[in-house]
């Protein structure tokens, strides 16, 4: 399983897996980190239904919330986009009630994502993994992502939030420490151990 | 996976330690796969998505139009609701209050004035409570009593009567319950009847003698178990 893994890293399109560590533990995504500072003033103004800060966070987050859409639903069709839609929706009507304590703004919406996925998921929109390896296709690619968000579901519910706020929301240990109410040391911690746990569940496929 | 492991991943990720070392230290697959993991996971961060512009196009149209002004700031109830919670709390504490200084007042055992205050508003209710004037002294009811104990000639069953009547005088007046009288002679008859009683246990020889009841005929049993004369 790890082997096809690999070759999934080697064949991604825009993996850049030579990045040095820093780069990666930073998670910075090409300039990102600037327009990121704006969030709290765009997150105030959108609170007071000003809809052109509120694209400005839609634009900010899209990429995080589809990835995390697309994991859990497939690239198939316009599941994914479909979610990112309605996390947004539901983003919009609860901002009057959202209140900034500290973590990152986009870790309450990847937790309203969540919702939205698992709604999704039980109304059957998934796209289920296939039962033996297709060619080196984009199917292909759509059969590993989903074998893995299977995998991330059968993980503890902390070990989960780690992974998904750090390798998907992009989120840096200490922002994810700050979200959850650990220690960056916790957060480290349990970052490896779900990549260890992560490991088992997959050799076990 | 153990603390040292995890401690030396840590390092690796921070850049302060190569991956030989981490390798040299960890000889085995469990390192380069936990690496790898790693790398996937980063690598689906990272992979491309459509753009967002023809997303939001289509999510502006389906936004619904804000309640423009409003920041809720303070306590979340609605006003009327905390309205009604108050009036809730007076009516409640008002009944319990009645009904607590009620009941005391049906006792009687509420000072004059207060006793008084109660029945007067009762009155008005429809409802009868006793006024302060109503309710006799039970102090000096009890004095009475021993006055009566210690004052009267008669003796024995007589004097007993005597004071039982003065004693139950206040059932009579207040609780409306006249007890019956018991003549001294029928109290006589009942005591000497149980003395016979006893004794005729005491002289039986049958294995029931020792429970006989004191209303049993008792010469009856002493006549069963006796000799014959």
């Amino acid at each position: 399983m790890i082997r096809e893994l690999r070759e999934l890293i080697a064949s991604s399109r825009t993996a850049n897996i030579s990045a040095s560590n820093s780069d990666i533990q930073a998670g910075t995504y090409g300039g990102e980190e600037e327009r990121l500072d704006q969030v709290p003033q765009l997150v105030e103004r959108a609170k007071r239904g000003d809809r052109e800060a509120f694209g400005e966070l839609y634009r900010l987050h899209h990429a995080r919330i589809f990835r995390m859409a697309r994991l859990h639903l497939g690239d198939l069709g316009d599941g994914a986009e479909d979610a990112v839609a309605e996390t947004f929706l539901r983003a919009w009507a609860a901002l009057p009630r959202y209140r900034f304590t500290g973590a990152p703004f986009v870790a309450w919406l990847f937790g309203i994502a969540r919702h939205v996925v698992l709604d999704e998921v039980a109304r059957g929109r998934r796209v289920m993994p296939r039962e033996e390896l297709p060619e080196r296709t984009r199917g292909w690619e759509v059969d590993d992502r989903l074998t893995l968000a299977q995998a991330l579901e059968r993980l503890p519910a902390a070990q989960r939030r780690v992974v998904e706020l750090k390798y998907l929301a992009g989120m840096k240990n200490a922002e994810v420490a700050s979200a959850l109410g650990k220690s960056k040391g916790a957060i480290n911690a349990m970052q490896w151990r779900a990549l260890g746990t992560l490991r088992e569940i997959l050799e076990e496929r | 996976m153990n603390r040292r492991l995890e401690q030396d991943l840590e390092r690796w990720e921070a850049g302060m330690a190569p991956l030989d070392d981490l390798e040299e230290r960890h000889p085995g697959p469990e390192v380069l796969q936990l690496i790898e993991l790693h790398r996937l996971m980063t690598a689906l961060g990272r992979e491309a998505t459509p753009d967002p512009e023809r997303g939001w196009q289509r999510l502006t149209a389906r936004l619904p139009e804000p309640e423009a002004g409003i920041i809720h700031v303070g306590p979340t109830t609605p006003k009327h609701r905390r309205l009604v919670t108050h009036r809730r709390v007076a009516v409640l504490g008002l009944a319990a209050a009645l009904t607590l200084t009620g009941g005391l007042a049906a006792a009687d055992v509420l000072p004059d004035a207060a006793q008084d205050a109660v029945a007067n508003v009762a009155g008005h209710l429809g409802l009868h409570f006793p006024h302060s004037a109503d309710v006799p002294d039970q102090t000096s009811h009890g004095q009475e009593v021993s006055n009566v104990a210690r004052s009267t000639p008669e003796e024995g069953c007589e004097k007993g009567q005597t004071i039982s009547e003065v004693a139950s005088s206040f059932a009579q007046n207040h609780l409306n319950r006249v007890p019956e009288p018991i003549p001294c002679d029928k109290g006589q008859a009942a005591g000497s009847h149980s003395r016979q009683g006893g004794q005729g246990s005491g002289n039986g020889v049958g294995p029931a003698a020792g429970t006989t009841h004191a209303s049993d005929p008792g010469l009856d049993h002493r006549g069963s178990h006796a000799p014959p004369d």
